[in-house]
């Protein structure tokens, strides 16, 4: 290097304003580059994920029975329509009680056996997991049908029971899933820690394996319950003359004048939704003490499987 | 309102569940004459299920029924599509009486699934549109179900841009390039597109050479579509924000526009109206063949079919044409079905499904 290019080098940048400016702003851009990128990809995101929501929350208060521009005139009487339809009311609540005790008997289920598959060693346990995830990759229709065949061969009478016990048998498995993933993260000795330290099976548990595992268990019942709520081959197939809200919102689709009122009541299922989900993350922060809330949706929403 | 397309994937996944509902389901049951009931008369009594389209059986439809005969618990199921209906019902659920379709009926017609009635036991039966059909009707001559609703499939054109249409052909016409459409469903797009180019004698029995030619003169003129919507909402859609000016389609999608401020109109073309037809028909496993009687004399009724001509279907019988409503009534007038050709599932209906899924998939 000659000593007057080395002398260049040194001079100050605040004396070679046009040369550091451009490095500044090209280091500048390429802080922020990944930033910008994330924000744009995730806007992207939201919007190929929830722009049909979006749009069909927008179109329920269209005053008009078509679903299109141009805009009709702002109205509420979709959804006056559909609570006055009592086939819709009575839908939407056998849904829920369904939804309800499938949840309810899934983490049961599921958190048993995923407690049995993660924490005990014995024969085929190997096996028996496939088993389990086996149900996943079943289409829910050949399930319907199966379940169908069944209860018709048991001479069970298909009623919302059956609806229950069928929609279990596809949602159990996902709960074992979930809650196994939560138990293969939390570290064993820890529990042999609190038995060491006098505690009982039962405290063990409830002190000490249920607050880990809280986000699983929080994460798995809400897509229990989604996948309940929302089920319709499982549903149409094993359900008898009560009809769950899938299987109703489909039979009245024939005839375009019940799109609205169907968007009306999607609307409110979805908030309603969302509102669960939100429940879920608040109740999430007070079990793990978290005062970090994105960590604890986070965990949430991914079953405490990071 | 159309029985109209169903996803072909959802048709195949129906078509491999039947036959596994027909491997491990319920033994056939009953497939003579259902006996008239001993007293016509008498309400009904027990209880009676009903297994149809959720908008066949509404609560204003049925409450006089109910009302006739309040002894009678009345069971309701819903289906989306008579394939989906044949395999619950061939998996073993049990119902009285069941709704049919005359274009996808045939999944019901092959598992016995249902029995023949007697059309004496039935008052006003002859006075309904298509009762002398050959389509309600086994190859033995038994009358398989009452039917109870239809409509009518012609072209529906937008007033404001399209006039002087009577055929099909004017689908084709070069001035509407882009901007007309085809509803998506094998039997009336390969239909609806053999009468307008002229290519064989009966729309929903084409030859398989026919059925070609027909893919073929569809695929050379895809252009000429700006969609192929798979529902009547989606058919609204494309009239209302003007990307569609002529199509094929029912009279009761036609009339809902209207009535959503979209100018259109319903034509019937000089090459024949399609209509799709609907009925109700008694199961091989039914337990209240006289309840089941019974429901199907409500349907076949005026006062019921005067129901369903103000609900925006065709009324089954004139006879309810003075019950209903002057704004309804046009409408409902079942005149409009005299020469109509029912739609029906082909001989060939899986060289339709075919050609039209090349046509749709371009």
């Amino acid at each position: 290097m000659s000593g007057a290019t080395a002398a260049a080098g040194r001079v100050p940048a605040a004396d070679q304003p046009p040369v550091a400016h451009r490095r500044s702003l090209g280091s500048r851009i390429r802080r922020h580059l990944p930033g910008i990128a994330s924000v744009l990809v995730i806007a992207f995101a939201m919007l190929i994920m929830f722009g049909p929501v979006l749009m069909l929350a927008l179109f329920s208060f269209n005053d008009s029975s078509i679903i299109s521009l141009p805009w009709e005139g702002f109205t509420t009487r979709w959804y006056d329509e559909a609570w006055s339809t009592p086939e819709a009311r009575d839908a939407i609540l056998n849904s829920l009680v369904v939804a309800a005790v499938v949840t309810a008997g899934s983490l049961t289920l599921g958190t048993l056996a995923a407690w049995g598959l993660t924490r005990l060693r014995f024969p085929g346990r190997g096996p028996l997991a496939g088993l389990h995830g086996s149900v996943l990759v079943v289409p829910w229709l050949i399930i319907g049908v199966a379940g169908l065949i069944f209860f018709s061969e048991s001479g069970v009478s298909l009623s919302l029971t059956t609806v229950a016990l069928m929609q279990l048998v596809v949602t159990f498995p996902l709960v074992v899933a979930i809650i196994s993933a939560g138990l293969v993260r939390f570290s064993r000795s820890v529990e042999e820690a609190a038995i060491d330290l006098g505690a009982s099976q039962g405290q063990m548990l409830r002190y000490v394996v249920l607050p880990q595992i809280a986000p699983s268990l929080a994460a798995a019942a809400i897509f229990a319950f989604a996948w309940s709520f929302n089920n319709f081959e499982v549903s149409f197939f094993t359900g008898g003359f009560e009809q769950t809200f899938p299987v109703w919102v489909f039979s009245i689709l024939r005839q375009s004048e019940n799109l609205p009122m169907v968007n009306a009541v999607s609307t409110v299922i979805a908030l309603a939704q969302v509102i669960v989900v939100f429940a879920g993350w608040r109740l999430m922060k007070r079990l793990t003490r978290d005062r970090g809330g994105d960590k604890a949706l986070t965990e949430l929403l991914t079953g405490g499987a990071r | 309102m159309t029985v109209g397309s169903r996803p072909l994937i959802l048709a195949v996944a129906l078509l491999a569940v039947l036959a596994l509902a027909a491997g491990c389901g319920r033994d056939e049951g009953e497939t003579a004459v259902a006996p008239a009931p001993k007293d016509p008369s008498a309400p009904a009594t027990g209880t009676l299920r009903f297994f149809a389209y959720g908008d066949t059986m509404t609560d204003e439809m049925l409450a006089p029924f109910l009302k006739a005969n309040p002894d009678l618990d009345l069971q309701k199921a819903s289906f989306n599509s008579n394939k989906a209906a044949a395999a619950k019902l061939a998996g073993g659920f049990e119902a009285d009486v069941v709704e049919l379709c005359t274009d996808e009926m045939e999944p019901i017609l092959i598992r016995n699934l249902i029995r023949p009635l007697d059309p004496k036991a039935v008052k006003g039966f002859d006075d309904l549109v298509f009762s002398d059909s050959d389509d309600v009707r086994d190859e033995a001559g038994h009358v398989l179900f009452v039917p109870a609703s239809a409509g009518p499939h012609g072209l529906i054109v937008n007033t404001d841009q399209v006039s002087g249409v009577d055929s099909y052909a004017d689908l084709f016409d070069p001035q509407y390039a882009g901007n007309a459409a085809l509803e998506s469903s094998p039997l009336t797009a390969i239909g609806v597109t053999s009468m307008g180019i002229g290519v064989g004698d009966d729309p929903m029995d084409l030859s398989p050479p026919e059925i070609d030619e027909v893919k073929q003169y569809l695929l050379d003129n895809r252009d000429q579509f700006r969609d192929f919507p798979e529902s009547d909402a989606s058919m609204a859609n494309l009239f209302k924000s003007g990307e569609a000016v002529i199509a094929d389609g029912g009279r009761g999608t036609t009339e809902a526009m209207i009535r959503d401020g979209v100018p259109a109109e319903w034509v019937a073309p000089k090459e024949g109206v399609l209509s799709w037809v609907c009925g109700l028909a008694i199961t091989s496993s039914a337990e209240n063949l006289d309840a089941a009687y019974k429901l199907l004399n409500y349907y076949a009724s005026p006062e019921a079919q005067a129901i369903s001509g103000e609900q925006g279907f065709v009324a089954m019988t004139p006879k309810a044409l003075p019950l209903i409503p002057p704004e309804f009534r046009q409408g409902a007038d079942p005149s409009s079905l005299e020469t109509a050709i029912p739609e029906t599932q082909p001989s060939a209906s899986d060289l339709y499904d075919r050609a039209w899924q090349e046509v749709a998939a371009g």
